[in-house]
């Protein structure tokens, strides 16, 4: 059988082409544009703020609307951003603008500092924002608010509803709440996740506290029962941080959810 | 879910009418709605959508007249409510040449959710994609308040929400609805349980009336401004009493434990 000259097969995967892509892709797992940078905000001490004795992180959705509506955040010390900025269209640049992950301290009190994050952070990104995150900030404890959906839970039959508040943490953590515990074999994945799995494998104390989004019709939704749960925690929190938060009323939880709902845009409404 | 969400005449397995239930998805986009009824009186209160800068107000209504002694609001997509209405008040006129009589409020709603109904069961249509109020006097001279919804199910209210946060809205009603409430009572009510939810305050508040003359009376913005100050005040004084209270309950604990 004659095979020379040889020919390309250009109906045949190029496994190896393949293969290098692969490597590439673990190797740099997050493209450059997409990559965090903290800076602190100027005229902050950085040191004085980089050891805090308490970070309440809370993740986009239930957490960080939790917490803006909790305390008063008007001092903002730091914030991450990705790394490329420039966007395409004024469209993208107005949502750019409503997305941010920022970092606020406690009025009086420069120990605690309250993250807030809008930004839409996808599992695979996850990873680099909490190295960006830790690596300027040591908090000597830290708690994380997020939120789960129905299906997240495998156990039994009963349909739950909110409010109800899980938790997840570290081993190094205070074992003290009495709020249960997220069942196995259930997963929390996404930036939760990867913030909590960071700060275990370095052995320091964290919780992760997760509140169930109502669903329905497939969507899930953040309600007021949704923040409610959040509540809970409150009690177990350093006394000057307790003092600091505010118990918002429904009407002020409600008017937070649908500052940040989806919109309808058309007017086919009324 | 898949394979019984799209034909409407279609029950799933566990007897779910996927497209009746997504119609009120639908309501749910529309601005709120709400209804309160009172002794001798009916308020409709709702949220005012903006409106575009080059559009004509006139033409984006949310409360319309049935007849002259019947009035409606919905929630929801706006074609099919001008759909609705416009076979609502054919139905009135007819009442009228048939029987010489207004319809009463009762026979109209029962109307309106018997065409929503039919658009449950029949191929090749769509449900509506509105809830309505419907309010009204009757010769009986006493105040009435219905609701519809996209099933065809109709039911009458002493108090009733719908639209976006609808459900934020009713329990404030059920909070603090009393029978009986005066002209003033009730238009204050409706005021109040629609602050709890619209951001931007009295601008975008309409309120109208129908006293038992079965006159629907619109209030004025500044008649709403008004009204909603006289909320903000009372609220403001109601926190700054709990506050006392809370105040004199710690001094009254440090007292008592440093006697102890």
């Amino acid at each position: 059988m004659d095979v020379w000259p040889y020919q390309v097969d250009l109906g045949v995967r190029d496994f190896e082409a393949e293969e290098l892509e692969e490597i590439e892709a673990a190797q740099n797992p997050t493209p450059e544009e997409e990559r965090p940078a903290f800076e602190w905000v100027a005229d902050v001490d950085a040191k004085a703020r980089a050891t805090p004795a308490l970070l309440l992180l809370g993740l986009p959705g239930a957490g960080a609307l939790f917490l803006k509506s909790t305390f008063q955040l008007q001092k903002p010390v730091a914030r991450l951003t990705r790394q490329t900025e420039e966007k395409k269209s004024i469209w993208e640049n107005q949502k750019a603008a409503e997305k941010t992950f920022v970092i606020y301290e406690l009025p009086d009190d420069p120990t605690t500092l309250i993250a807030i994050c809008q930004l839409d952070i996808t599992p695979e990104q996850s990873p680099a924002w909490a190295n960006e995150l830790f690596a300027h900030i040591a908090p000597k404890t830290t708690i994380i608010l997020d939120s789960f959906t129905a299906n997240q839970i495998r156990q039994t039959n009963d349909d739950i509803t909110p409010p109800m508040l899980l938790k997840l943490r570290t081993s190094a953590a205070d074992k003290s709440d009495k709020i249960p515990f997220f069942p196995t074999p259930s997963l929390v994945s996404g930036p939760a996740a990867a913030f909590l799995t960071w700060l275990q494998v370095r052995q320091l104390p964290a919780t992760l506290y997760v509140s169930l989004l109502e669903t329905q019709m497939g969507r899930h939704d953040v309600i007021t029962a949704t923040l409610r749960a959040f509540e809970q925690l409150l009690p177990g929190l350093p006394p000057h941080v307790a003092k600091s938060a505010t118990k918002p009323s429904t009407a002020e939880y409600a008017k937070a959810i649908s500052s940040v709902a989806q919109k309808a845009t058309h007017h086919l409404y009324l | 879910m898949s394979g019984y969400d799209s034909a409407l005449t279609v029950f799933s397995p566990d007897g779910h009418l996927f497209q009746v239930e997504y119609a009120l998805e639908a309501v749910r986009k529309g601005t709120c709605a709400v209804g309160v009824r009172g002794k001798d009186v009916v308020v409709l209160g709702v949220e005012k959508k903006t409106v575009a800068k080059l559009q004509d107000p006139r033409t984006i209504r949310k409360i319309t007249m049935l007849d002259d002694h019947v009035c409606l609001t919905f929630a929801g997509l706006q074609a099919d409510a001008r759909v609705l209405i416009n076979k609502a008040r054919i139905e009135c006129q007819s009442h009228r040449l048939t029987v010489e009589d207004p319809v009463s409020v009762e026979y109209i709603t029962r109307y309106i959710a018997g065409v929503q109904q039919k658009y449950t069961q029949s191929g090749g249509v769509r449900p509506f994609g509105i809830s309505t109020l419907i309010i009204g006097f009757d010769a009986d001279k006493v105040p009435k308040l219905y609701q519809t919804d996209p099933s065809g199910i109709y039911s009458s209210w002493k108090a009733a929400s719908i639209g976006r946060s609808a459900k934020t809205v009713r329990e404030f009603l059920e909070k603090n609805h009393k029978d009986d409430m005066d002209r003033d009572d009730t238009i204050k009510l409706a005021i109040r349980s629609l602050l709890e939810i619209v951001q931007t305050g009295a601008k975008n508040i309409e309120i109208a009336v129908m006293g038992n003359d079965s006159v629907l009376r619109t209030l004025d913005a500044s008649e709403v401004e008004a009204v909603t100050a006289l909320i903000e005040k009372e609220n403001a004084a109601e926190a700054e009493k709990k506050n006392k209270k809370k105040g004199d309950a710690s001094a009254a604990a440090g007292e008592s434990s440093s006697a102890s």
